[in-house]
Formats: structure tokens, C-alpha cells, sequence
């Protein structure tokens, strides 16, 4: 273990990483990107890094498989049908809620 | 005149950014009660665990940096380390320079920056034409301090919380994003086949060996580039299709202001 003092060290450093890698480029490019390419480019990111994220942690991320598609399968056809993010996050932990209660895996 | 000027309308959006920012700050509670119950499990105590959850506002960054705090690394290897996990948010950031007004003042470019987070720069950059910065200090009032309250509870876990109902948290922050992926995919066909494409090759990259011993974030990184790179050669975006967004956005806007001017 650390002492106090590095221990605000290492956490003012970690922080201070954090911010700068978020930082720079909003504070750097404040005009609009006119070139054809990166402006498209930056269009697909948002999509592309989430879906990157979805899986296989998603299948994981609760006490079982079977819980975690349901709440899966609930969030597809809720965000389908274009309800609210609020709707949507509720009625899948609700969904693994009741799955996990029913197989009793708590 | 911006469209963002004016008392009401900075409000107005600050309120849209408490109501989306509501199911992040339920996702960020359980995610970050598992960095909770991590960090107390590795000696850290609840005022140093409240105090990186507050400064860092970011998972991976924090499970790693409790690991070097427990093993005493040495402070290039901090910096590496945070380096490397978060090089994602430099190209999000890229990214969402765009979603702001290019006279927008730097101070709110340099606030909004330290909420940019793979969540919060979701549902920001997909929301439609220019956002502004007072929809994200809505979404930052929500999730930062339940992320900090998550972080408190996952310390004193057990006391008083239901596990089971923390564990069906988890599914919380994956639904989030298919509530923003899934609308935008239904009418637009490249967007769903860079979602399609980006799944696929994290499955691949998941299940491929020395491919699964990278970090996730540099993981996200290279599929995010690559795909979005291919995207951008075969299909560019059009100009007028932004320009359409733009005008749909301002005769909204146009519309609304008659229904307030009938109303009086």
C-alpha cells in the first residue's frame, strides 16, 4: 500500500490523464470539420463504439445467461418501438429481476 | 441569433438532460457499486474510493488505477496505463467537437469534456443536429453524483442493499445502448450495418486468441476506427443530408415559437 499523500498523488495523476485524453480535441477543433471523409468518419463512430461494446459483455452481465437475454430481448423490441431511454433501462432490469427471481439464482 | 440563447431555452434543455440522464445515473449505480465493493475489497478507503470515483468519472480507468494504488506502480506506469485505457474518449471527443456550435464559449467545451464517458457520449452525439451544453450539465447533474453514490453504497455493500437487485442493475447500461442504436437503425441501413459489423467483430475479437488479451479499450478503439473508416470510404455522408437535419431542426423550432405566439 501507498502512503496518504502518494496515494492523492496517483489519483490526481490518474485523473489528470482522464481529463486531458477527454479535453484537447473538443477544446482543439472548435470549427466544423468540412473534409468529406473525416466528417463521415465521425458521423459512424458514436454507432460503431457502442455496438463494439455490446458484446459478448452484455450476456454476462448478470446472474445468468437466461436472465441477461431476456433483458436483452426486452430492450431490442422496447427500443423497436422507440420508447424513452428511462422506459426501455427499467423494464429490462426489471426483466432480469424477475428472470433471476424465477431461477433462483440469488 | 443561436438558437441556444436565452434563460428558457438553456432550461429547457438542461431539463431533457436530467430526463435522458436518468436511466445513465441508474446504470452508473451499478457499475460503479461494483467499484465500490472492489476498491474496499483492496484496502482503499470509502473517502479515497468517493474521491476517484468524483475526479475520474470512468470504470475501466478506476479499476485499474485501484490496482496500481494496491501495488504501489510507479507514476510513469499511472500514466501509461490511464493513457492507454482512455485513448477511446480522445476520438469521442473528436467527435462530439462537432455536436456543439462552433462559437460555443470554451469554458463550456472544456465542463462538458470531463463528462465525456462511452454512455454520456452515446446518447449525446445521437441525439439529432447541434445539442447544447446545458442538455449535458442536465445528464452530468444525474450521473455524477450517482456514480459517486454507487461508489459509497458498493463500500458499505451488503448493509443495506438487495444483491439481486443490484445484479439486475447490470443489464442497465446495455440497454442504454440499444436504445440508441436500435431507432436510428430502423430507417437508415448503413447505420444498421456498422452496428451489425461492429458486433461482430467484437464477438471475433472476444473469442480470437492473443486478439482477447487486449485491452477492452484499445479493443473498442481499433473496431471503432476501422469500421468507421470503411464506412466513411464507401458510404460518405452527404452534405445535404446534414444541412437537412439542420433545416428540419430550425423549421421545428420555427413551429413551435408560432404555437407559443397562438397560445398568448
Amino acid at each position: 500500500m501507498m502512503s496518504d499523500i502518494r496515494i492523492y498523488l496517483v489519483i490526481l495523476i490518474m485523473a489528470a490523464v482522464t481529463y486531458l485524453v477527454r479535453a484537447l480535441p473538443m477544446t482543439i477543433i472548435r470549427g466544423e470539420i468540412k473534409n468529406q471523409f473525416l466528417k463521415s468518419f465521425l458521423h459512424y463512430v458514436p454507432f460503431a463504439t457502442i455496438s463494439s461494446m455490446i458484446l459478448p459483455d452484455s450476456l454476462f452481465c448478470t446472474a445468468s445467461i437466461i436472465s441477461a437475454l431476456a433483458g436483452i430481448i426486452v430492450s431490442l423490441y422496447l427500443s423497436y418501438k422507440e420508447k424513452d431511454l428511462v422506459v426501455v433501462t427499467f423494464f429490462a432490469c426489471f426483466a432480469v429481476f424477475i428472470v433471476d427471481k424465477l431461477l433462483n439464482l440469488e | 441569433m443561436s438558437k441556444f440563447d436565452g434563460m428558457t431555452n438553456a432550461i429547457d434543455n438542461w431539463q431533457n438532460g436530467l430526463r435522458d440522464g436518468l436511466p445513465l445515473g441508474i446504470a452508473y449505480f451499478a457499475v460503479s457499486f461494483a467499484f465500490g465493493i472492489y476498491a474496499t475489497k483492496n484496502n482503499i478507503s470509502i473517502f479515497d474510493s468517493f474521491i476517484i470515483s468524483l475526479t475520474n468519472l470512468t470504470s475501466a480507468g478506476q479499476f485499474a488505477g485501484i490496482d496500481m494504488i494496491t501495488r504501489g506502480s510507479a507514476i510513469i506506469e499511472v500514466v501509461i496505463t490511464e493513457l492507454v485505457i482512455n485513448i477511446r474518449y480522445l476520438i469521442m471527443s473528436c467527435s462530439l467537437s462537432q455536436k456543439y456550435d462552433s462559437d460555443l464559449p470554451l469554458i463550456h467545451r472544456a465542463i462538458t469534456a470531463f463528462a465525456i464517458t462511452d454512455e454520456i457520449f452515446g446518447v449525446v452525439c445521437c441525439q439529432p443536429g447541434k445539442v447544447s451544453p446545458f442538455y449535458t450539465y442536465g445528464i452530468m447533474c444525474m450521473t455524477i453524483p450517482s456514480w459517486c453514490l454507487g461508489t459509497v453504497c458498493g463500500c458499505f455493500s451488503g448493509t443495506f442493499l438487495s444483491k439481486s437487485l443490484i445484479t439486475s442493475l447490470g443489464i442497465a447500461v446495455y440497454s442504454l445502448y440499444f436504445a440508441i442504436i436500435v431507432p436510428p437503425s430502423k430507417n437508415d441501413k448503413i447505420i444498421r450495418n456498422v452496428c451489425i459489423a461492429a458486433m461482430v467483430l467484437a464477438v471475433i475479437f472476444a473469442y480470437t486468441p492473443y486478439l482477447k488479451d487486449l485491452l477492452p479499450g484499445i479493443r473498442i478503439l481499433i473496431i471503432t476506427v476501422s469500421i468507421s473508416s470503411i464506412a466513411a470510404l464507401i458510404c460518405p455522408v452527404k452534405d445535404d443530408i446534414a444541412e437537412t437535419t439542420a433545416k428540419e431542426t430550425i423549421k421545428a423550432h420555427k413551429e413551435a415559437m408560432k404555437v407559443e405566439l397562438y397560445d398568448e
